[in-house]
């Protein structure tokens, strides 16, 4: 009795210490800020579940090979494939690049959904390259080709006279192996977001999301936010989409499923089927069974589950705190929710409880004609539109530079930098994005220093 | 010099130096300790090159021997350096060769043929790689961000050793592989073991530049920094090989996979000793720089001398080969045990970086 009394005590002590906005994670943050930031696990992991990490970020880093080799743990790679590892995409836990600095071959971060639209104008994935396009293959089956971008200028203002330009991406499919994609092709560029928090995130609590739902815009603000409602191969039922940049995926061992075998070509009990279509007869006649175990399976989850978020920088100086309340008032938190305090579901402690600064409201928002994925409007992945994006975290925005090397932001890096990826905001972001023009400019540099401390 | 001798005689092994020795000592102390260590293992990797090139111009049983023999002499003293990482040094900043030099596991099939697949590999892939060249290796390494692995340590000794298929020994390549006219593109094995060689030299090359002394280099740089910093790297070094690195990836994940490919050096069989030599990394640092007098607090400091004794002891004793003792029921309890052990030291030495003030978060 005595005992827990101690422990409770030290319990709330923590709580208080690691509540502030400093620690984005709560007592897991990490302290960190070397090229490793976002690799660490949840602060204070020791024992058997650091171990397990370790399992999982050996599986998340390895390059998986093409079967049979002599390493069965790391083969079943492809037949068609976009990366031979998470890593390839999400390099030292962080962000893909996406674009090239001119016009040229796009990244190996950046890939492609496809659907096609029936007659009927049903949705479904492209007959010929399935659901996601895979320009690489194992020997013997050919790849589905190549992607070029082709950069378009477009020329705006600030209300106090300063231009600035976007560079509005296009896409090329060059070398297609199964023939042209056709005009009913809606295709969706996504690039390798960073890892952090992630388990912090598929922990926030149901009801904290739902209720800032607004589908109808009935308080008017102009800001629906729509939940995606996707089915779970796990709980065979439809829940509530959380993970992916629509959404799309219900959990952390889904989406970890999924990129598998879309990305790397790996088959798991979750996702049995490789991504060969019926004209792919060379992917069909290499597909591999199962390739990754539900043991392994787990234990990326848990990696992915267990990595943190670093440190806020900056956190006192003025200039930031005057960014915060520029954020505010122009309305950005709106849709980029500062904070939540998790739930107390999961199966390890350091997710539970803890008060975090992600910045989302993990809903779906259509984000204009210029990020839309078509000018057309269709369900492109469950409930999520062409046109809608689910809100992604702002926390470790200001440290993808040292990480990844570059300062490349939204769902396919077009944005160059933080500025232009507010610039790039539209539809029901619009408003909000108008405001920022209307700033005057040291007010429009305050924001960024808050955003590049988060 | 005089000076320096008796010093270096007074320190005993783990037992704490005299009061005088101050941070700045500790620190120079590491930075030659660094630079020794890449001494050697460049000058070891010279005598691999010299075997190398003597068994691509003579292939036989006995010189393809010869060249292993020197692979694992040529080990032995870089395993001792990978305890120099996690801080963004020389040989993992943003352009270290640490990917090139030490990357692992690699897809066999990436380099050269693999049971099933007798035209795999960039050996034997003419077409599209008509000459092996070091620029070409290098640009195929970790290509595209990925981790196709085409250079560093385990690409010669796939070269050398080729897949480990057997469960009692190490691969058995045969030297025919390089005989033209028996090998199916031995020339070109011939030239893709000598580049890689070459390669490895150039690496370690920039790594004893980097750290040689009276030089505008990096070492200079790290023994002019804060000193709480330069401690900060030094224990994170330390701390991350032994509580994550050494006892978490290179020991339990294969100990839980039950993986061979899991384990460091899997074409050789010399994982058992990959894993003495990354911990003999830590306890060199202690015994070299004399760290642990820095702090008052002996109880912690006799308590990391005991244990780093103690882990040494367990590691000899595991059985051999590794990839056999991952299956083993017994040894596996061993393995287990030296494992938590390590991350008992890394626990004590972030205590010690607390003592030192300058915490490293673990």
């Amino acid at each position: 009795m005595v005992r827990n009394l101690v422990l409770t005590f030290f319990f709330v002590l923590s709580f208080n210490t690691y509540s502030s906005e400093k620690f984005p994670a709560g007592a897991g943050t990490t302290l960190d800020l070397s090229v490793n930031a976002f690799s660490h696990p949840m602060a204070g992991t020791r024992g058997m579940l650091r171990r397990y990490f370790q399992t999982g970020n050996s599986f998340f880093k390895g390059a998986w090979v093409t079967a049979p080799s002599s390493t069965p743990l790391r083969d079943g790679l492809g037949p068609v494939f976009n990366a031979t590892s998470c890593t390839a995409c999400h390099f030292l836990d962080g962000r893909g690049r996406g674009l090239p600095d001119t016009d040229g071959p796009t990244d190996i971060s950046l890939l492609f959904r496809l659907r096609q639209i029936k007659e009927n104008g049903e949705v479904i994935e492209h007959e010929k390259y399935g659901g996601q396009f895979q320009p690489h293959s194992i020997e013997g089956v050919k790849g589905e080709g190549e992607v070029f971008v082709k950069f378009e200028t477009i020329i705006g203002s600030f209300a106090d006279g300063e231009t600035y330009e976007l560079k509005k991406p296009n896409y090329i499919f060059r070398k297609l192996s199964q023939g042209k994609l056709g005009d009913t092709t809606i295709i969706s560029p996504r690039v390798g977001p960073q890892m952090i928090g992630l388990g912090l995130l598929e922990n926030i609590k149901e009801e904290d999301i739902l209720e800032k739902a607004d589908p109808e815009d009935r308080d008017g603000d102009g800001i629906s936010g729509r939940v995606n409602r996707v089915f779970s191969v796990v709980e065979q039922r439809e829940v509530l989409g959380r993970f992916g940049w629509k959404a799309g995926k219900p959990s952390l061992l889904e989406q970890n499923a999924a990129a598998f075998v879309g990305d790397i070509g790996i088959t798991s009990y979750l996702f049995p089927k490789e991504e060969c279509t019926y004209v792919q007869l060379d992917c069909e006649e290499k597909k591999t069974k199962s390739d990754i175990s539900k043991h392994l399976l787990n234990r990326v989850t848990e990696y992915t589950q267990l990595l943190s978020v670093p440190v806020r920088r900056n956190f006192d100086d003025p200039r930031v705190k005057s960014g915060q309340k520029v954020f505010n008032q122009i309305s950005c938190q709106a849709c980029h929710t500062p904070s939540y305090t998790t739930g107390n579901q999961s199966k390890f402690k350091v997710l539970n409880n803890q008060k975090i600064y992600p910045y989302t409201d993990m809903l779906l928002h259509d984000m204009g004609d210029a990020l839309a994925d078509d000018i057309r409007e269709y369900k492109n992945e469950a409930q999520a539109t062409t046109r809608e994006w689910r809100t992604p975290p702002l926390w470790g925005l200001g440290l993808i530079k040292k990480i990844n090397g570059h300062t490349r932001f939204l769902h396919d890096g077009r944005a160059r930098n933080l500025k232009e990826a507010i610039l790039w905001h539209g539809g029901e972001a619009k408003e909000a994005k108008e405001n920022f023009l209307k700033l005057k400019k040291s007010d429009r540099e305050d924001l960024i220093k808050f955003l590049r401390s988060l | 010099m005089i000076k320096k001798s008796i010093l270096s005689i007074s320190l005993g092994f783990g037992l704490s130096i005299s009061a005088a020795t101050t941070t700045q000592t500790v620190i120079n102390n590491y930075a030659d300790l660094v630079y020794s260590t890449y001494s050697d293992s460049l000058d070891r990797a010279v005598v691999l090159q010299e075997d190398v090139e003597f068994f691509i111009s003579n292939p036989g049983v006995m010189t393809l021997e010869m060249a292993r023999e020197s692979w694992k002499q040529a080990r032995a003293p870089y395993g001792q350096s990978e305890v120099f990482r996690f801080y963004n040094g020389p040989i993992d900043s943003d352009q270290g060769p640490e990917g090139l030099l030490n990357a692992w596991p690699l897809d066999e099939a990436y380099i050269d043929y693999v049971e099933g697949a007798p035209n795999a590999g960039i050996v034997n892939n003419v077409a599209d790689y008509p000459v092996i060249t070091k620029d070409l290796l290098s640009s195929l390494n970790e290509l595209n961000g990925e981790k196709n692995i085409s250079t560093g340590y385990h690409a010669i000794e796939f070269l050398l050793w080729g897949q480990d298929l057997s469960a009692t020994g190490p691969g058995n390549r045969s030297y025919t592989d390089y005989v033209i006219g028996l090998g199916q593109n031995a020339q070109r094995r011939a030239t893709y073991l000598s580049v890689a060689t070459d390669l490895l030299i150039d690496h370690l090359q920039t790594l004893v530049d980097a750290w040689e002394p009276n030089k505008n280099n990096y070492r200079a740089e790290f023994v002019a920094k804060n000193q709480k910093e330069a401690l900060n790297n030094i224990l994170a070094g330390m701390i991350y090989m032994s509580g994550d690195e050494l006892s978490g990836e290179r020991m339990f994940v294969a100990w839980e996979t039950m993986g061979q490919e899991d384990e460091h050096s899997c074409f050789s069989d010399m994982t058992h000793m990959d894993i003495q030599w990354n911990f003999w990394g830590v306890a060199n640092i202690l015994k070299a720089t004399g760290i642990l007098s820095l702090t008052e607090n002996t109880v912690l400091s006799d308590a990391i001398n005991t244990r780093v004794a103690k882990i040494n002891k367990m590691l000899a004793g595991l059985p051999v080969p590794f990839d056999q003792a991952i299956l083993d029921e017994n040894a596996r309890v061993d393995i287990l045990a030296s494992i938590e052990e390590m991350e008992e030291l890394a626990i004590e030495l972030v205590e010690l970086s607390e003592e030192l003030e300058t915490p490293v978060q673990w």
